[in-house]
C-alpha cells in the first residue's frame, strides 16, 4: 500500500506539469490577450505591458520560463538572470497588477476551502443520512421526501437557490447577513467566518450534492442490504444499526465515496457562482476573473492547485475502496 | 411526491409576495436608520485593479484613488470645475503651452487662484450653491505645506518623480497616454531615440524633410539614410529626465506642454498626474517587491484618508488622514468599500443596510419599476452612449441606405422606456452636453423623395432599403436580408439586443440573428472587423468633451471598428480642435458630428444614465456625468428626516 | 466477509430474454409507468404544444408586446409574461424542445462512454487503470470555460459542439463511479467463473459486470439530466447553444432568476416543469433499475 501511494505522489508531479502544459497552450489559443479592453489600449503601450510580463518573447520562451518559474528559477528580464528560491513561483497577475499569484492563492484559497468543507459535511450528513433512511423504508413518505428534497436540490440551480435564501432569512426574517463574510477570527490570511455568515453559502453550495449523496446512497444500499451476507449478519443476531453502518453502509457507499473526489475538489477550489452571489473572497472568484481577464498566470497557477488537490483527493479515494471492500488490492 | 415539490414552490412563491409588499410602501428602498458613528460603506461594484495612480485605469479605482491621493488639482463634487489641490494657483502662457503650479507652501503664489472649501462656503452663502460642502470650515492659508501621511511634506520634487516614474515605459502604466499632452512623454513611454549632433548638442535635423529626427532604434538601423547620421550625431534614448516638468523650487512645478493644451486642468486630476510617495516606493523595492507598496502596511498617502485595511474581494477600509491640510473639513472618520459584483447582491446589500450608497448601472431590470418610486433612486445623465458599430466593409452594409434603414427602423423610445432609468432615445454619437448644439435631424433626399435619417420612421426606412435592393427585405437573389447582431455575453446587453432584433424584424422585414460571444472574443471579432454587421458596443467619454466622441471614428483611431475612414472628416475634427473659441469650436464639433451622421458608421442607439442608491442620510454625494466624486465632503446626516422635512416646507 | 452468489446466468440463451423480461417487470411498477406517461406527455407538449398556444394567442416565442412585461396569467397568457413582454407558456414548451434534446442526448452520450470506460479501467486494473484513470484526472483539471472559448475558436457553433462541451466533463465524474463499483465487482465469484468457463473479457466486462452497474449508474445519469440542462444556459452566453430570442429551460431559468423577488412566476414556471420532468424520471429510472437489477429478476 505504501509502495502505491508513494507512486502515485511521484506519479503526481509529472501529471500536474502536463495539466499545466496543456492549460498554457490552450490559454494561448483563446482569441484575446490580457490587455485587450473595451477600450483598446494604443500599441505602443500594450507593447510596453506585453514586455513587461515577457509576453513580446516567443511563444516556447516564455512557456519555457514559466515552467523554470515552477521549479522556483525566476528569470529576471533586467538582469538576464535566474534568481532561485524553494517554491513555485506563478509569477505576477495581469489583471491585479499589485499582487502576485501566489499572494492570492494564500490568500484566497483557505476561505474557498473553509465554505467547501462546511458544505460538503452539511450534504454528507444531510444527504447520508436521508440516503440511508429512505433505503431502509423503502416506498415510504420519507423515500419520497428524500426524492423530492434530491430532485429540488438538482433542479433548483444554485443562482437561484442562493437569492431565494437571502430573500426569506436575509430581507425577511433578518436572521442571516444578505451576502459578504464576517469574520470570527482575522490574522494574516488565517480567516475563520462566522458560522451566521457561512451559514446561507454553505447551505446553497452543499444542495445539489445532498441530493446525488442521497440518491446515491438509497441506490447503493438498496442493493447491499439484499445481498446475502447482511441476511447472515442479521440472521446472526446483530442489532439492525450495526448490520447497516457496519456492514451494508460500508458496501453502499463505494459510488459516493468515488463521487466524492472531484466533488470535493470543486469545492475546495472555489465556486464561481456562489462565492459571486454570496460576496465571498474565494478562489472561484479569481478564477473566474482569471478566465475572463486571460490573467494567465493567475489561471494557471489556480488550476495547478486544482490539479494537485483533485489528484490527491482521488488518491484518498483510491486508498478507501481498500477499506472499504477487502478485496480490493493495489500493487 | 410531486405535491411536496409544489408545496416548496408554494412556500417560496408566498415569501416571495411577502417580501414584494413589504418593499412597496416606503417612500425608501430598505432601512433607513443612519449609523451611529461618521462611517459610510461605499459599495465599488468591483475589486480594483490597483491602488498605485500611475497603473489604475478602471473606475473602481478611480474612486480610492479621489479619497487617497490629492491631486495638483481636484474637481468640485457636483459641477466638476477645476479646484485646488496640492496646487492653489496657477499661471499659464498666452498658448497655454507652458504651465506653473504654486503648490501649498508656497510663500507667495501668483496667477490665477484656483477654488478651494472657501468658495464652496462662499457659493452656499450668496445662494448659488443648495449645499454647505464646507460645513463651515475654513480652507487652510495657501502657505501652509500639503504633508504626506508620514508627515514629511509634499514637494514639487514629488511631481517630478511621478510623472517620470508614470511614463517610463517599465512601469507600463494603462493610461500613459493621458500625459502624452506633457512635453517628450510619447517619445519617453514609447522608447524612442532622437539623433543627438555632436558639436552644436542639438537635434539633427533631417536634411531632406527638414524635421528633427526623432524614431525608433529599429528604425535607424533599418534605413540606410538615417544611419548614414549617426555618423555625425549620436543617437540619444528618450530618459524620463527628458519629460517636460521640473521643480523650480520646492513649491513651483513648472510644466511644459507639446502642442497648446488649454484644457490640461480639465485632466490634471487624473490619477496618473497624483503625487506617489517616492520612498515607499523605492523601499517596497529594496524588499524585492515594488508593487508591494500599495499594501496597508506599507503605503503613504497624500489624501484626505489613509488605507488601513486591503483584503481583496472582501473589502478596503479608509480612515481620515490627520495629516491632510484640511483635515477638519473631512467629516467621515471611515468609508469602507465593498467589492460586491453581483447586481442582485449589491441591491439586496443596500436594502438591507450593509451598504450606504453605490453606482448601480447594472441593476438587474426587473428592479426599475419598483426602485423608480424611490426617492433614494437618483438617476443622472452619463457621459455614454451606445453606439452600435455597422461593418461598413461587408456587403450591403456598405451600403449608406441600408445603414440609414437599420437606424430609422429603431424605435428607440421603446427600447429607453423598456430600460426606463433615464435613458435618452439616441440621435448623434455625442450624449447632451451642455452648451453642445448636436444635430436634432439630418434630412437626406433619395431618388427624390426626403428623409430624416435620424428620426425614427419604419416605413421610410423600407422604402430606403428597397431603394439598397431589398424590397421588402427581400434581395435581388431572392434571398431575405441577414442581419447579424453580435454582443457580448451579459444579460442586459442580450435583452437590449433582443429588442433591437425584434424592431428590425418586424419593421424591415430582415432576418435577424443574434450572436453572443464572451467579452474579449467579442472584443476580438469587433476589432479585426471580422463580425458580419452590427457589434453592439457603448462608450463612455474619456474626459467631458464631444471630442471623446468624435475622435473614435477618425481613420487612426484604435477604436473605431466600423472600417469607415474618411481623411476629410479627420481634417475636419483636426481643423474643428485648434478654434481657440469654446463656442465656435463646439459648433465645429457639431458639423463634424453631422458629417459623421450622414456616413452613419454607427448606429445612435441611447444615451445611458448613471444610477445610484444612496441612503437619504448620505449627504455631499451628488451623481456626476462621469462618476467621480469627492469623498472628503460626503458626510452623515443623522437628522435627515427633519431636514428633509424642512427643505419641503419651505419649498411649499 | 462472505461469498455471494453469483449474480448473473452465464447462460448465453438467457440473453434474448432479458431485454423482454425487464419490459414485463417495468410495466408492472405503477410509478414508473406513471413517470413514462409523463415524460411521454413532456416530449410530446414539447413537440407540438407551442404551436397550440401560438394557434391560441398568435404569440410566437419571439413576439414581444413591450407594454406588458411581466404580466401576471391571464386568459391570453396563461403563464403570463417575461422582461420583455412575450409569452411565458410558448417560450416555456418551445424552449422544452432544446433543453430535453440537450440532456437526454449528452446524458445518453456521457453514459455511453464513461460506463465503457470506467468499466474497463477497473476490470483490466494495474497499469491501464492507472493510464486511463490519470486521463481522467487530466481531463478534469483543464479549466473548463477556456475550453469551451477554444473550442468555440476552431469550430464553427453547432449543436454537435454543443453536446461535445456538455459532454465533455459529466462522463469524467461517472468514469470514476463505474470504475470504482467495477474493482470491486470483478472479485466476485460469479466473474471468476465466467473466466474459467472461457468468456472473453468485453463479454465479461459487458454481459456481466455492467449489468451490475446500472443502480448508481442510473442514479447519477437522472441527477446529470438537469446538470446539464442548466449548464446549456451558460453555454449559450459563451456563444454556444440556442442563442437570443430563442429560448430553453436553462435560458429561461436565468433570466427568471433577475425577477425572482418581483415576479417570481417567471422563474417558478420553468423550474417546476424541470422538477415534474425530473420527478417522473427518477420514476422511470428507478423502475427500469428494478427491472434490469440482476439480482430482483432472480427472485
Amino acid at each position: 500500500m505504501l509502495r502505491f501511494v508513494l507512486r502515485r505522489l511521484i506519479v503526481m508531479i509529472p501529471l500536474v506539469l502536463l495539466v499545466l502544459t496543456i492549460t498554457f497552450f490552450m490559454i494561448n489559443l483563446a482569441p484575446g490577450s490580457p490587455f485587450s479592453r473595451q477600450r483598446r489600449l494604443p500599441p505602443e503601450i500594450e507593447a510596453n505591458l506585453n514586455a513587461k510580463y515577457g509576453f513580446d518573447q516567443p511563444r516556447m520562451v516564455q512557456y519555457g520560463r514559466f515552467m523554470a518559474r515552477i521549479f522556483g528559477f525566476v528569470y529576471d528580464p533586467q538582469t538576464g538572470h535566474y534568481t532561485w528560491h524553494p517554491y513555485p513561483d506563478f509569477g505576477d497577475s495581469t489583471k491585479y497588477v499589485d499582487r502576485r499569484v501566489n499572494d492570492i492563492i494564500k490568500e484566497a484559497l483557505p476561505v474557498s476551502t473553509v465554505l467547501g468543507l462546511t458544505a460538503y459535511q452539511i450534504a454528507l450528513f444531510v444527504g447520508l443520512a436521508l440516503g440511508i433512511l429512505s433505503s431502509l423504508r423503502q416506498n415510504s413518505w420519507l423515500d419520497y421526501l428524500t426524492m423530492s428534497v434530491a430532485v429540488f436540490g438538482v433542479s433548483v440551480p444554485n443562482f437561484v437557490l442562493g437569492p431565494l435564501l437571502v430573500i426569506i432569512f436575509s430581507l425577511t426574517l433578518y436572521w442571516f447577513p444578505a451576502a459578504r463574510m464576517e469574520w470570527a477570527f482575522e490574522w494574516g490570511n488565517f480567516r475563520i467566518p462566522t458560522l451566521r455568515s457561512l451559514f446561507l453559502p454553505a447551505i446553497t453550495l452543499s444542495a445539489i450534492y445532498i441530493a446525488y449523496i442521497a440518491r446515491m446512497t438509497r441506490s447503493g444500499m438498496l442493493e447491499t442490504l439484499r445481498q446475502d451476507y447482511i441476511r447472515t449478519a442479521r440472521a446472526k443476531g446483530l442489532p439492525e444499526w450495526r448490520v447497516v453502518v457496519g456492514h451494508a453502509l460500508r458496501g453502499g457507499l463505494l459510488p459516493v465515496v468515488s463521487f466524492t473526489g472531484p466533488a470535493l475538489a470543486d469545492l475546495l477550489a472555489g465556486t464561481i457562482v456562489v462565492e459571486t452571489i454570496f460576496s465571498v473572497p474565494g478562489l472561484g472568484r479569481y478564477f473566474i476573473d482569471a478566465a475572463n481577464n486571460r490573467d494567465y498566470f493567475l489561471l494557471l497557477g489556480i488550476t495547478a492547485f486544482f490539479a494537485i488537490a483533485l489528484m490527491i483527493l482521488n488518491l484518498l479515494v483510491d486508498i478507501a475502496y481498500a477499506y472499504l471492500d477487502p478485496r480490493i488490492k493495489y500493487r | 411526491m410531486r405535491v411536496h415539490a409544489r408545496k416548496s414552490f408554494a412556500l417560496a412563491l408566498l415569501l416571495a409576495l411577502v417580501a414584494t409588499a413589504c418593499n412597496s410602501n416606503s417612500q425608501y428602498f430598505g432601512k433607513t436608520a443612519p449609523p451611529a458613528a461618521a462611517e459610510l460603506v461605499y459599495d465599488n461594484n468591483a475589486e480594483p485593479e490597483s491602488l498605485d495612480p500611475a497603473k489604475v485605469s478602471s473606475a473602481t479605482s478611480f474612486q480610492l484613488m479621489e479619497a487617497l491621493f490629492d491631486g495638483l488639482t481636484k474637481y468640485h463634487p457636483k459641477t466638476l470645475e477645476p479646484m485646488a489641490g496640492i496646487a492653489t494657483h496657477y499661471e499659464t502662457n498666452a498658448d497655454s503651452t507652458r504651465y506653473t503650479f504654486y503648490l501649498r507652501g508656497h510663500p507667495n503664489p501668483r496667477g490665477t487662484k484656483l477654488a478651494n472649501t472657501d468658495t464652496m462656503r462662499e457659493d452656499y452663502e450668496a445662494g448659488r450653491s443648495a449645499e454647505d460642502f464646507s460645513h463651515g470650515h475654513h480652507a487652510p492659508p495657501d502657505n501652509t505645506p500639503a504633508r504626506w501621511s508620514d508627515g514629511t511634506i509634499v514637494t514639487a520634487n514629488d511631481f517630478v518623480y511621478s510623472w517620470r516614474r508614470a511614463v517610463d515605459p517599465e512601469t507600463a502604466a494603462d493610461y500613459a497616454n493621458l500625459v502624452y499632452y506633457v512635453k517628450n512623454a510619447e517619445e519617453i513611454n514609447e522608447g524612442k531615440v532622437r539623433l543627438v549632433d555632436r558639436a552644436s548638442g542639438k537635434i539633427c535635423k533631417d536634411p531632406s524633410t527638414g524635421e528633427d529626427v526623432v524614431t525608433t532604434a529599429k528604425e535607424i538601423e533599418a534605413d540606410a539614410h538615417l544611419s548614414a547620421m549617426t555618423r555625425g550625431c549620436d543617437v540619444v534614448k528618450f530618459m524620463p529626465e527628458d519629460l517636460g516638468v521640473r521643480a523650480i523650487d520646492d513649491f513651483t512645478l513648472e510644466v511644459e506642454m507639446r502642442a497648446p493644451t488649454a484644457f490640461f486642468l480639465k485632466i490634471s486630476y487624473l490619477p496618473i498626474y497624483s503625487p506617489v510617495p517616492r520612498k515607499a516606493i523605492e523601499a517596497a523595492r529594496e524588499r524585492g517587491l515594488e508593487s508591494s507598496w500599495t499594501q496597508p502596511e506599507n503605503i503613504v498617502t497624500s489624501g484626505a484618508f489613509l488605507l488601513k485595511t486591503w483584503r481583496p474581494y472582501d473589502r478596503i477600509v479608509i480612515v481620515k488622514n490627520p495629516n491632510y491640510y484640511e483635515a477638519d473639513t473631512v467629516s467621515l472618520d471611515k468609508i469602507t468599500f465593498l467589492p460586491i459584483t453581483d447586481p442582485t447582491t449589491n441591491v439586496n446589500l443596500y436594502k438591507s443596510g450593509a451598504a450606504d450608497f453605490m453606482l448601480s448601472n447594472r441593476i438587474p431590470q426587473p428592479f426599475i419599476p419598483t426602485l423608480r418610486e424611490k426617492k433614494d433612486f437618483l438617476i443622472a445623465p452619463a457621459f455614454d452612449a451606445y453606439l452600435p458599430r455597422i461593418n461598413t466593409k461587408r456587403p450591403p452594409f456598405d451600403n449608406v441606405l441600408v445603414r440609414y434603414a437599420l437606424n430609422m427602423s429603431i424605435d428607440k423610445k421603446a427600447l429607453t422606456d423598456f430600460l426606463g432609468s433615464g435613458e435618452l432615445p439616441g440621435r448623434g454619437v455625442v450624449p447632451p452636453l451642455e452648451g453642445y448644439d448636436a444635430p436634432q435631424n439630418l434630412i437626406v433626399t433619395v431618388a427624390g423623395k426626403s428623409y430624416d435619417v435620424l428620426a425614427f420612421d419604419p416605413s421610410g426606412a423600407r422604402e430606403l432599403l428597397a431603394q439598397a435592393g431589398f424590397k421588402d427585405g427581400i434581395g435581388r437573389d431572392g434571398r431575405r436580408l441577414n442581419v447579424e447582431l453580435m454582443i457580448y455575453a451579459d444579460e442586459r446587453e442580450k435583452q437590449i439586443a433582443e429588442v433591437v432584433q425584434e424592431q428590425w424584424r418586424n419593421n424591415l422585414r430582415v432576418d435577424v440573428a443574434l450572436v453572443s460571444q464572451e467579452l474579449k472574443v467579442f472584443l476580438k471579432t469587433q476589432n479585426d472587423l471580422q463580425y458580419n454587421s452590427v457589434a453592439q458596443i457603448n462608450w463612455i467619454g474619456d474626459y467631458i468633451d464631444p471630442n471623446t466622441f468624435l475622435d473614435l471614428f477618425e481613420s487612426d483611431s484604435a477604436n473605431n471598428a466600423t472600417g469607415w475612414a474618411d481623411p476629410k472628416y479627420d481634417a475636419l475634427v483636426t481643423e474643428a480642435n485648434s478654434e481657440t473659441d469654446a463656442a465656435a469650436r463646439f459648433k465645429k464639433l457639431a458639423e463634424c458630428e453631422k458629417y459623421l451622421l450622414k456616413a452613419m458608421p454607427v448606429i445612435p442607439l441611447y444615451y445611458a444614465t448613471n444610477v445610484y442608491l444612496q441612503k437619504p442620510y448620505v449627504r455631499g454625494f451628488y451623481p456626476t456625468l462621469n462618476d467621480s466624486h469627492t469623498y472628503k465632503y460626503v458626510w452623515v446626516d443623522r437628522n435627515w428626516k427633519e431636514n428633509v422635512e424642512e427643505k419641503q416646507l419651505a419649498e411649499r | 466477509m462472505k461469498a455471494k452468489e453469483k449474480r448473473v446466468s452465464t447462460d448465453a440463451v438467457e440473453g434474448a430474454s432479458l431485454w423482454q423480461d425487464a419490459w414485463r417487470r417495468l410495466k408492472r411498477n405503477r410509478l414508473a409507468v406513471i413517470g413514462g406517461i409523463v415524460v411521454a406527455l413532456v416530449v410530446f407538449l414539447a413537440l407540438f404544444g407551442a404551436w397550440f398556444v401560438t394557434k391560441y394567442n398568435g404569440f410566437t416565442y419571439e413576439t414581444q408586446d413591450l407594454t406588458h412585461k411581466l404580466a401576471s396569467p391571464t386568459r391570453l397568457h396563461p403563464l403570463g409574461t417575461d422582461m420583455l413582454g412575450r409569452d411565458l407558456l410558448v417560450r416555456l414548451l418551445y424552449g422544452s424542445r432544446i433543453s430535453l434534446l440537450v440532456g437526454l442526448v449528452s446524458t445518453l452520450v456521457s453514459v455511453l462512454i464513461g460506463v465503457s470506460y470506467g468499466a474497463i479501467a477497473g476490470y483490466f486494473g494495474g497499469r491501464i487503470d492507472e493510464l486511463m484513470m490519470r486521463v481522467v484526472d487530466i481531463l478534469y483539471s483543464l479549466p473548463y470555460i477556456i475550453m469551451v472559448v477554444v473550442l468555440l475558436a476552431v469550430f464553427d457553433r453547432s449543436l454537435l459542439l454543443l453536446f461535445i462541451a456538455l459532454g465533455a466533463i459529466s462522463w469524467l465524474t461517472l468514469a470514476r463511479i463505474v470504475r470504482g463499483q467495477v474493482l470491486s465487482l470483478k472479485n466476485e465469484q460469479f466473474v471468476e467463473a465466467a473466466r474459467a468457463t472461457g468468456v472473453s473479457n468485453l463479454a465479461i466486462i459487458f454481459r456481466h459486470i455492467v449489468p451490475n452497474t446500472l443502480g448508481p449508474v442510473i442514479v447519477y445519469a437522472t441527477l446529470t439530466i438537469p446538470t446539464v440542462i442548466l449548464e446549456e444556459a451558460f453555454l449559450s452566453f459563451l456563444g454556444l447553444g440556442v442563442q437570443p430570442p430563442m429560448p430553453s429551460w436553462g435560458v429561461l431559468a436565468s433570466e427568471g432568476a433577475q425577477a425572482i423577488s418581483v415576479h417570481p412566476l417567471v422563474l417558478i414556471a420553468p423550474a417546476t416543469l424541470m422538477a415534474i420532468t425530473l420527478f417522473s424520471l427518477n420514476f422511470l429510472g428507478d423502475g427500469l433499475r428494478d427491472a434490469l437489477d440482476p439480482q430482483t429478476r432472480k427472485v
